[in-house]
């Protein structure tokens, strides 16, 4: 019997204000994740991945509303005073975002930063903490954490500060990590090595994280299952592996046709026609039903609901079992 | 058998940045670009690839007269192009060299539309009446696929697909042989960004273009690129054709970044990170996995073949590395 | 974004200019005060400047709602006829220093360099300078008035503007279209004038409608000092001036009326300015 989930997402819904009327932008999510588990949420900007991040941790505008409940060890912290959530945000779950340099007080040394939490909130002395902060900027992967811990973030580069900032959400041993697009900022060779400390992390601490990215291919290095957003919704839920040879959903198999690959030079990329849609002008239906090139008229009159498959497969698409066949990979790459 | 003569030559081109830093560790002087050369045929497409602090931003602010190079020459249609342009030789410039940047929020006047500004650069660079110019800019809307209703629309009513295609269209209405994308799609999204990635082919046949691309990653330069050359902290560490440098590097930088191009299920051993790095020698050697006594003093462009180059000994057979290119090859 | 319909479209390029509902307030009192000082001769009950020394200090009468002042004349005609001067004076400084200041500050933050650091030596010199004594030096030597007063103002406001141009002329230069201007070739006056400064204007807009209020409360100060427009002009600083005087008579009337027209005028130009600000801020 599998152990029960660490979080589970159920049903939920973020509206926020638009002009003088609340939206969704994160509409009827579900999932869940285990413990020592590396879930990915993908999409392109607009999908609803960051705020289904901010939503799982309330760190949304006061005018935003959610519904639907957020479990994390079975207690539901949509309902959760803010006192008690402060509680999980400090010992239970992390966050880490983009950009280090705008959340980290450049006023402020590394060692500040990293010490704050053992400090403040495990209650450690001044030296207790630094030598603790020590040990996390080793276990990040930085060697001179001496001169780290003295450094201001001004004085470091981006993929430095990154490793800064993931030691600081290490600092209150969360159980859960949520990182929001960490690598997109910095370069490719310290993104790959950034993913190998998640990865090391993950082994060694039974760390589970929430990946959340618009890159497929990173999110198939280091997560165990993947989740593609589209316009709030789940697309699309698989192992990665499966995501990547056999995906279930139109839109994911646009997305990885989309992509140039580094093996060859494709004389035309396909592409998914049309845009996105905006919060406030949802189509009806089947959100990608405008840019869908299995769209049928069913698409358009209800919105499809996301099915479970044989075993931890979800797709949202009406037609999955009809052209399942004609998303693979090499069956796309005959199409224009 | 002779080469038809280069369009664009660039040599020994060099950008010494001199920082002035009250309440700062650092140094005094940055070398952005360490003599850099290269060569771009008619019609084709140079990839410049490298991360942050390569230089190949500012190789390429230089070959469109954003910045200006402190050593080395640029020669465009054998024709050199002055470090310090004034106001004539920029105009003349603009009509053959433009540049297309990374980010579309910010390269549109957010106070002009696509047509206005269409209009506007034709008005300073061609004598042509108002017809004339009302037709071209219609031709350019059309090759840039922007409608009407989005060629009259200010920029904040646009799309990020939509706006990189208006600078695109205004690149092209100064009619330039050569077209620098800076990084030109990095900042879009996936579909959006295939979408982009083939208007340009379609462009580059159409307007008979010549282009140098800049970007980190490395399949939209094999998608573009016909040659790439590859730059590490300044320094061009290794130059030739793109299915080579892509499946069969010789730096092992190229390597490296190769190697750390996100693949389904594979994640790469944990490496620590340092703060500085060394400015004597092979600039690589830190990083190194393959670093030997000879990496001290830093190598020229070796050449393996004529258009195939790395900067690096293990290339040089005489050098006296513990490995050679084969033994680096197997241990990928 | 995805573009909208074209209705829309239009819609959203004149949002600038209508006014959204936090400037409304400050723009419809501005409004109602220009009428008054249009329509002045219309609205007054009695002429400003007729003297009536039997009815000299009177309270609020049928006739004289707020009463007379030491002269005798009718203190709400004057307050009518005061807004004249009160809203010209602020006009002509916030006017003179904009065009003025626009073109210094354009010039330093776009150019740079020596022309920069000239620039600002030549503003912090005058900075260094106590406003209102600046002021005064200026008025006492060229004689008071209406005239030097509002000039002496108008040259102590010009530095303030150029800076606040400077400002934002510095940011907006570092943005990728000013780049993609100069690889185009086109010249400094170009793109300083017909790029960088239609995108920087809301806020020079914004700064301006706020120094509006300011040089109001400046201009009255230096009347009621007696150093700005002379009597029998009406004026509101200058009613400040000789109501001061008969406040040990115990009679109010005058600087009351004076110091609240005074201060609705300013709390107007603010509210309209901060809307603008605020506007200005997001737009970028």
């Amino acid at each position: 019997m599998t152990p029960p989930p660490l979080l589970e997402v159920r049903s939920v819904t973020t509206e926020v204000e638009i002009g003088d009327r609340h939206w969704p932008v994160v509409d009827g999510v579900s999932f869940t994740i285990g413990r020592g588990e590396v879930v990915g949420l993908v999409g392109e900007s607009g999908s609803g991945k960051s705020m289904t991040a901010r939503t799982i941790l309330r760190l949304l505008r006061a005018e935003a509303r959610t519904r639907g409940m957020i479990l994390l060890d079975g207690v539901d912290l949509v309902s959760l005073t803010r006192r008690a959530l402060r509680g999980v945000r400090a010992r239970r779950i992390a966050m880490i975002f983009q950009d280090p340099r705008a959340h980290i007080d450049p006023l402020w040394t590394s060692g500040d930063h990293v010490t704050e939490g053992l400090r403040v909130n495990g209650g450690l002395s001044g030296a207790v903490a630094r030598a603790r902060a020590r040990e996390l900027l080793a276990d990040v992967g930085i060697l001179e954490a001496e001169r780290v811990l003295g450094a201001y973030p001004g004085e470091l580069s981006g993929g430095m500060l990154q490793r800064v900032m993931i030691a600081g959400a290490l600092a209150a041993e969360p159980e859960l990590l949520i990182a929001d697009e960490p690598t997109t900022a910095l370069d490719v060779t310290v993104q790959a090595e950034i993913v190998a400390i998640f990865d090391g992390l993950r082994r060694e601490r039974e760390l589970a994280m929430l990946f959340i990215t618009h890159d497929l291919e990173l999110a198939s290095s280091l997560c165990d299952r993947v989740l593609v957003m589209y316009a709030g919704r789940v697309m699309e839920e698989q192992p990665t592996s499966a995501l990547f040879s056999a995906p279930l959903h139109p839109y994911t198999a646009g997305l990885l046709e989309a992509r140039p690959t580094l093996e060859t030079k494709h004389v035309r990329l396909s592409v998914i026609p049309g845009r996105p849609p905006t919060p406030t002008d949802p189509p009806d239906g089947c959100p990608i039903h405008p840019r869908c090139a299995f769209v049928e008229p069913a698409c358009i009159s209800a919105v499809p609901p996301l099915r479970q498959l044989a075993g931890a497969a979800f797709s949202a698409c009406r037609r999955t079992e009809e052209i399942r066949d004609r998303l693979r990979p090499e069956a796309m790459a005959g199409r224009g | 058998m002779a080469e038809p003569a280069p369009l664009l030559e660039v040599e020994g081109l060099e950008k010494t940045f001199r920082v002035r830093r009250a309440f700062s560790r650092l140094r005094g002087e940055v070398r952005a670009v360490r003599h850099v050369s290269f060569r771009v045929q008619q019609g084709g497409a140079l990839g410049i690839v490298g991360e942050s602090g390569s230089g190949k931003t500012t190789i390429a602010r230089m070959l469109v007269g954003l910045e200006q190079p402190t050593g080395g020459r640029m020669v465009l249609e054998e024709e050199e192009l002055s470090a310090r342009p004034g106001r004539a030789e920029r105009l003349k410039r603009a009509r053959r060299l433009q540049i297309v940047f990374q980010d579309p929020y910010t390269s549109l006047d957010p106070h002009q539309s696509a047509r206005r500004m269409l209009d506007e650069v034709q008005r300073v660079h061609f004598s042509r009446s108002r017809g004339e110019r009302a037709a071209r800019t219609d031709q350019l809307l059309e090759a840039v696929g922007l409608g009407r209703t989005e060629g009259g629309s200010l920029p904040r009513e646009l799309s990020g697909g939509q706006r990189q295609r208006a600078a695109i269209a205004r690149a092209l209405a100064a009619e330039p042989k050569i077209l620098v994308l800076d990084e030109a799609v990095s900042a879009l999204d996936v579909s959006i960004q295939a979408q982009i990635l083939n208007l340009l082919a379609d462009l580059r046949s159409d307007f008979r273009l010549t282009y140098i691309l800049i970007s980190h990653d490395l399949a939209v330069v094999r998608q573009v690129a016909d040659d790439v050359l590859v730059m590490y902290r300044g320094r061009a560490v290794e130059v030739g054709p793109v299915e080579t440098i892509l499946s069969a590097p010789l730096h092992p930088y190229t390597q490296r970044l190769l190697d750390s191009v996100p693949r389904p299920g594979i994640v790469l051993p944990r490496r620590p990170a340092t703060l500085e790095a060394e400015d004597t020698g092979c600039l690589f050697r830190q990083r190194c996995p393959y670093a030997f006594d000879r990496c001290v003093v830093e190598p020229d462009l070796i050449h393996v073949e004529r258009v195939h180059a790395a900067r690096c000994w293990l290339v040089d057979r005489g050098a006296g590395a513990a490995v050679s290119v084969p033994e680096v090859e197997a241990h990928k | 974004m995805v573009a909208p319909a074209a209705p829309v479209l239009y819609r959203r390029r004149w949002m600038p200019l209508v006014g959204a509902s936090a400037a409304a307030p400050g723009a419809a009192i501005i409004l109602l005060l220009v009428l008054v000082a249009a329509l002045a001769p219309v609205i007054a009950p009695h002429d400003p400047n007729a003297t009536d020394l039997a009815n000299t200090l009177v309270g609020s009468t049928g006739s004289h709602p707020l009463g007379t002042d030491a002269s005798g004349r009718d203190i709400l005609s004057r307050l009518i006829f005061g807004a004249r001067t009160s809203l010209l004076g602020p006009l002509l400084v916030v006017a003179l220093s904009t065009l003025a200041g626009v073109p210094l500050g354009l010039l330093a933050g776009y150019k740079g360099g020596a022309v920069d650091g000239l620039l600002a030596r030549a503003w912090d010199v005058l900075f260094a300078f106590p406003p209102l004594l600046l002021a005064i030096v200026i008025v006492a030597t060229f004689g008071a008035g209406f005239w030097t007063a509002t000039l002496a103002i108008s040259v102590i406001y010009l530095p303030l503007l150029a800076r606040v141009v400077r400002g934002v002329v510095l940011v907006e230069r570092e943005k990728a279209y000013v780049d993609a201007c100069k690889v185009q070739g086109f010249g400094g006056l170009r793109v300083s004038l017909q790029h960088v400064l239609p995108n920087v204007a809301p806020t020079i807009v914004a700064q301006a409608t706020l120094n509006f209020g300011y040089a109001l409360l400046d201009l009255a100060g230096l009347a009621f000092l007696g150093l700005g427009v002379q009597p029998p002009t009406a004026d509101w600083g200058q009613m400040l001036s000789s109501g001061r005087d008969t406040l040990v008579l115990h009679s109010y009337y005058e600087v009351v009326a004076a110091s609240i027209a005074i201060a609705v005028t300013v709390v107007a130009f603010n509210l309209l300015g901060d809307a603008l600000s605020a506007r200005a801020g997001r737009s970028r």
